[in-house]
């Protein structure tokens, strides 16, 4: 006779002395763990509410202007730097962790409409309807820690007067050139007080510029005749225009979709599209530098009429013919965007009061941010680290927000963090699920915000309905169904 | 200690050529022995470590075996082989001696693949030859099995005067991996090979898989493994269309292959306790070993298991372990209580409910471990404040159940235990089950009316009417958490909270059901009944699975799938050997005679059986019933209060709703799957199907040849007539009730559209009557 039965000792299984750690067994049979699936749903769920509890966005506001924020800069040099600049002329460079002014530059006579800090961080570039350009030198990170207010005030570098007033400024990444818009772009160097290059196309304002943060030379403008322009610095016209129906105020490139493009693929892809500038853009290739454009743009009308677009588009800038994406929700103009440093999602602040973020293909936004207090918003940037975001809005104020509304701050155990995974993990899995679904889902609105949304979805499908009937009653195929990515875009010119 | 080799200590004649040069690489051979090897020669050590028993050193050595037998074989064209203890190791020279290793190549190291131990790599400054010996382990054979070399030349910046390959080890679980770390220029490489190509060569060219049979057998054990952690096989994905979806959840059925495959790979080394056997030798059978003859074999801790305790007095006794096993509590039908740490065997808590003698305890649910502060909203009666660290049990009555608090012999073992009687509602109970993901009390009545009480609020979740009388036969399946019942006509009915008809009403016997249990995977059932039948079930099909001859007033299944019944004062343990699902006798066991059995129940995580009788208690050793490794994170027999503090608040966190129990909980989180209509037939389709019938009918109706007239011609006629008729009726009726439908139905909009309500007064009251 064979025989063994189980048996454990104490000493085996415990711990020895009682400063050690307790003794962790595992055995990952699933037929020990009964309901599992039930148990996973139900901490799901529990994830979801402590998500909504623990949902408190608003970290602070940094008030010190004495009028509305127009315009912000990140500084890419410092993490805890932001550069505001206000209607009145005030140029102030914020702490984002203590949120108070280090400094302020003063010096401009009207409203401050563009700022842009170069790649280096160490100088400013403001613009303004003064019809003035100005550097500044930005002080040094260590400057910004101390405490004294004494000499808060920045020297300005130069200043360049210029034609006509200024409505944005963007600068180029690893160059010394900037952008600016206004009646025309223009191209500025650093050290020279006159545009090195400028672009026209067409009369009317350019009311906002941007560049490729992947590819220096490339650049996109939006003008006041509601086109969209790319520009390219190294060819004297410029490269493609996109007529829309309504004005875009702002545009963001996404700052990681180049990477997302591996070269032989590009090779492909441009020889079909890009059919002027092949050529050009074939050189690009060989020199490694990634490019694909993927750029968030959002537009508005002035006035308040029916037909106002609230939406953000997103577009391949090599197919303009349609959006990528349709970014809906705001329930009034769309005033700036800002793509997080990971490109996997954007932030929009908008006329309504809202700040809301996007994923970068989502239609609908996954968080909206609103206060009492918080006027139209007319700025919004990422935080460099992605995890905050900073709105400068109507009521003079700078507010600081975290870009996930239920995060925990500050240090986290790594039991801690590997809590937080698990909750998202099993939340992911479940989300799906009605009960889930709903919670994750819901959003406070403040009154006017809902009873707007409510509103313009009775007046879509109000259109909708009206299209359908009016199809209805027509000639087989003489009203096509026109898609929405591309029914707000009347024309792409060459 | 460190152990340190002297150098001239290796070879016994002081060879100093052995030992030239510096030691290049060093590998333990495993069961085999230890591998030494050295620029330009060759030590090796067999069977112990730090003794060199004997010791072989060669020059010019290409590459060696080492058989499990002890013998030695090498393949050196060498003279100056010298060798130690020359009984133990035999070396037979110029054996498949491969041409390629020999000349100025000269041997850099040697080592064995971990789990593959058949393969086997050779580094010398030219190349690496990796090797299979087709030998089995253990079986001697007299010449080399080599079938295959794959040479690697090194890479180019490799040089061989300069640089030499000073180690090589390999990963630990891939042993298709060959890492090779070069000292000279300081690289390391890594050289992938296939243990599939390995195989042997067949005439066509092609590569076979064959394995040697205990890598096969390695393999399939770990398939079998990984099958477990698999929950299930995966969904069809060819059938969506969506191919975002589909993309997604490939990449997430990978993710759980990975994981499954990683969780069973650490089996070994998470899961160290090998469950208990009990084997026969010779002409004996292991249900004919007794009691006395195991304790006599097994450890003096395990043998305290085997106890008989007698407490005449207090009348029958039932049992139940919590679920990590440690402590056991016992209930007396005269109103004795007590808990035992199973651990030191010591008494907690013991106590007489002296008002309650009368009642008598009828069944009593196991200690439930949740926090008081939840029993204090379910139950208002108690005042004090309460602390945690105290275990609560229930009690059936035969008026009621009773709520007993029990608190800890470590923290304030003075103080007596609560008793609160809650009389409402549950009626007068016969048999009660806890239901412990859902905090939910069930309990079954003696009118035959279930009730289940969310204990965590008190609050009345379920009362349903079984219908079939009284009945004291209650489980609840582990897997689901559905209670079964087994009534007196024979008949099992399957409950959730959530329904009032029962999911599942199987007629399992002739005649009152005795006793039912579950087992833990949820597949199996085990039913008795009066009819002297033991019945075995798949809760799958709904089907029977084996029918066993017997009577059993208890059943209980144990962790690892045995299955004690148990009748007057006789045990039987089945056990299922084949892994077909066919039970069949394991052992016996009967305690003194006059003795009744009430209850079985088998300890969680031992081998332990535990057995409620009329006189008292007992426990017997059952080996190979319990699982051997448990998780701290599910049930800790070794669990401190702290740790039984935070898993209280963790699993009331985790209190599931009473929605989520259903016969196959895997479904939760599943999508429906689309309900396809039911189409109508078209009106063609149904004229077809009449006139089939009406031809049918035809032809149906026979005709005799009859004399007497009747079978005239006009007879006839009639006859096929009324057939034609009788087939053709239910089609009409069917067809005339649907236009009735729709006729409804078109009034019934009609009478919707008249006009608004308003205009209504302007009509003629004649009209519109």
């Amino acid at each position: 006779m064979k025989v063994k039965v189980i048996s454990r000792s104490t000493d085996e299984f415990t711990r020895e002395r009682s400063n050690d750690l307790q003794r962790v067994f595992r055995n990952f049979d699933p037929s020990l763990r009964t309901q599992e699936k039930a148990v996973e749903y139900v901490r799901a769920l529990n994830a979801a509410k402590m998500d909504k509890i623990f949902a408190r966005p608003f970290v602070g506001a940094m008030d010190g202007h004495i009028d509305s924020v127009s315009c912000m800069a990140k500084n890419p040099n410092h993490l805890k730097g932001i550069f505001s600049g206000s209607m009145d002329g005030d140029i102030r460079l914020w702490d984002l962790a203590s949120r108070r002014t280090i400094c302020q530059f003063p010096g401009h006579h009207g409203a401050v409409r563009g700022l842009t800090a170069s790649t280096d961080g160490r100088i400013l570039v403001s613009c303004g309807t003064d019809c003035t350009v100005r550097l500044w030198n930005v002080p040094l990170a260590t400057g910004m820690e101390s405490d004294d207010l004494s000499d808060n005030s920045a020297k300005q570098l130069a200043v360049y007067v210029w034609k006509n007033a200024f409505w944005a400024v963007d600068h180029q990444c690893d160059g010394n050139l900037f952008a600016t818009a206004g009646a025309q772009v223009e191209i500025w160097d650093h050290n020279r007080s006159q545009p090195v290059n400028s672009f026209e196309w067409g009369k009317d304002t350019v009311i906002s510029v941007r560049f490729n943060p992947g590819e220096p030379n490339v650049l996109a403008t939006s003008a006041s005749d509601r086109s969209i322009a790319i520009y390219d610095l190294r060819m004297s016209s410029p490269t493609t225009k996109l007529i829309m129906r309504t004005k875009t105020n702002s545009i963001s490139w996404n700052p990681m979709e180049p990477m997302n493009f591996t070269a032989f693929l590009l090779l492909e892809i441009l020889d079909n599209v890009w059919l002027g500038s092949t050529v050009l853009l074939l050189h690009d290739i060989v020199i490694g530098s990634a490019f694909c454009w993927h750029f968030g743009i959002a537009i508005y009308m002035d006035n308040g009429q029916a037909n106002e677009d609230c939406n953000c588009y997103s577009y391949d800038a090599r197919k303009l013919d349609e959006a990528k994406c349709v970014h809906k929700d705001h329930v009034s103009a769309v005033m700036d965007i800002d793509y997080s440093p990971t490109g996997r999602e954007f932030v929009t602040g908008s006329y309504d009061r809202t700040i809301r973020i996007f994923q970068y293909n989502g239609g609908h936004s996954r968080e909206v941010y609103h206060t009492k207090r918080m006027q139209r918003v007319f700025c919004v940037k990422f935080s460099s680290d992605g995890s905050y975001v900073i709105s400068g809005s109507d009521d003079t104020n700078l507010r600081l927000w975290k870009a996930n509304a239920s995060e925990q701050l500050g240090v986290l155990l790594p039991r801690e963090r590997k809590n937080h995974e698990y909750r998202e993990a099993v939340k992911n899995r479940y989300k799906h699920l009605p009960e889930v679904k709903r919670i994750v889902r819901h959003r406070h609105l403040p009154k006017p915000i809902f009873k707007a949304s409510a509103l313009r979805r009775i007046m879509i499908d109000a259109e909708r309905k009206k299209d359908e009937r009016r199809r209805a009653h027509s000639a087989p195929g003489s009203i096509p169904r026109e898609s929405i990515r591309k029914k707000r875009i009347i024309k792409e010119v060459e | 200690m460190p152990v340190e080799f002297n150098r001239e200590s290796w070879g016994s004649t002081g060879d100093a050529r052995g030992v030239q040069s510096g030691v290049v690489g060093l590998d333990w051979g495993g069961e085999t022995g230890c591998f030494l090897a050295e620029l330009g020669c060759c030590h090796i050590f067999l069977e112990d470590y730090f003794v060199a028993r004997c010791s072989l050193v060669v020059t010019k050595l290409c590459y060696m075996d080492i058989h499990c037998d002890g013998s030695l074989r090498d393949s050196a064209m060498d003279e100056n082989v010298t060798v130690e203890d020359e009984d133990q190791v035999q070396v037979e020279q110029g054996m498949g001696l491969h041409p390629e290793h020999t000349g100025s190549h000269s041997l850099l190291g040697i080592i064995l693949s971990f789990p593959f131990s058949v393969i086997f790599a050779v580094v010398n400054s030219s190349s690496v030859q990796i090797s299979t010996l087709d030998l089995p382990m253990g079986a001697p054979r007299l010449s080399f099995g080599m079938e295959e070399v794959y040479s690697y030349p090194l890479y180019k910046g490799f040089g061989i005067a300069s640089s030499r390959v000073g180690a090589f080890e390999e990963f630990l679980n891939n042993a298709s991996i060959l890492m090779i770390v070069d000292n000279g220029n300081g690289g390391l490489y890594l050289q992938n090979f296939e243990p599939v190509k390995m195989g042997v060569k067949k005439e066509d060219g092609s590569l076979s898989k064959i394995m040697p049979p205990e890598e096969q057998e390695i393999l399939d054990e770990m398939d079998i493994k990984v099958k477990k952690y698999l929950r299930g096989e995966s969904a069809n994905f060819e059938a969506l269309r969506d191919k975002k979806l589909k993309g997604q959840l490939a990449v997430k059925e990978e993710l759980y292959g990975k994981s499954a495959k990683a969780a069973a790979k650490v089996e070994k080394w998470l899961m160290p306790s090998e469950g208990g056997y009990l084997e026969a030798e010779g002409i004996e059978k292991t249900w004919r070993i007794k009691q006395e003859a195991i304790v006599r074999e097994v450890d003096i801790s395990s043998s305290k298991n085997q106890y008989d305790i007698v407490l005449p007095d207090l009348g029958p006794y039932t049992l139940d372990f919590t679920s990590s096993g440690r402590y056991m509590a016992v209930a007396g039908r005269k109103g004795h209580l007590a808990i035992i740490d199973m651990m030191n065997m010591g008494l907690i808590k013991e106590l007489q409910i002296e008002d309650l003698v009368f009642f008598g305890g009828k069944d009593m649910v196991g200690l439930l471990e949740w926090g008081r502060n939840s029993l204090l909203s379910s139950f208002p009666s108690f005042q004090r404040l309460w602390t945690y660290g105290t275990r609560t049990f229930i009690t059936g009555m035969a008026q009621s159940f009773i709520v007993c608090r029990v608190l800890d012999c470590g923290s304030s073992g003075s103080r007596d235990g609560n008793v609160n009687v809650e009389r409402q509602e549950h009626g007068a109970v016969l048999k009660l089950q806890f239901l412990k993901n859902h905090f939910l009390l069930a309990s079954i009545n003696k009118f035959g009316q279930l009730h289940y009480q969310d204990v965590t609020t008190g609050l009345m979740v379920g009362n349903f009417r079984t219908g079939l009388g009284s009945s004291d036969v209650m489980q609840v399946n582990p897997f689901n958490s559905i209670v079964a019942l087994g009534h007196s006509n024979g008949s099992v009915t399957m409950w959730k909270p959530t329904s009032a008809a029962p999911l599942v009403k199987m007629l399992t016997h002739h005649g009152p059901v005795s006793a039912l249990s579950f087992h833990s995977n949820g597949h199996l059932m085990a039913t008795a009944g009066t009819d002297r039948k033991i019945k075995i079930w798949d809760l799958r099909k709904f089907e029977v699975l084996q029918t066993l001859p017997g009577h059993a007033k208890t059943l209980d299944f144990s962790q690892k799938g045995l299955l004690a019944t148990s009748t007057g004062s006789f045990v039987q343990i089945l056990g299922d050997f084949s892994g077909s699902q066919n039970y069949s006798r394991y052992m016996t066991h009967s305690i003194a005679k006059g003795y009744q059995i009430q209850k079985v129940l088998f300890r969680p995580y031992e081998d332990v059986l535990g057995l409620g009788h009329s006189m008292g208690w007992s426990s017997i050793l059952i080996p190979g019933s319990g699982e051997p490794n448990f998780d701290s994170w599910v049930a800790n027999p070794f669990e401190t209060p702290k740790q039984r503090r935070e898993k209280e608040v963790r699993s009331l966190l985790d209190k599931l709703p009473p929605e989520t129990i259903m016969l196959d909980p895997k479904k939760i989180g599943n999508l429906r799957p689309p309900t396809r209509r039911k189409e109508k037939p078209s009106k063609e389709e149904r004229e077809a199907e009449m006139e089939a019938a009406v031809a049918d009918a035809k032809n149906s109706v026979s005709t005799k040849r009859k004399t007497k007239g009747r079978s005239k011609p006009s007879r006839r006629a009639k006859k096929t007539q009324e057939a034609v008729e009788r087939a053709k009726r239910p089609f009409l009726e069917q067809q005339k009730q649907e236009e009735e439908l729709s006729k409804n139905k078109k009034q019934k909009i009609r009478e919707q559209s008249e006009l608004p309500k308003s205009l209504q007064r302007f009509v003629s009251k004649k009209a519109a009557s």
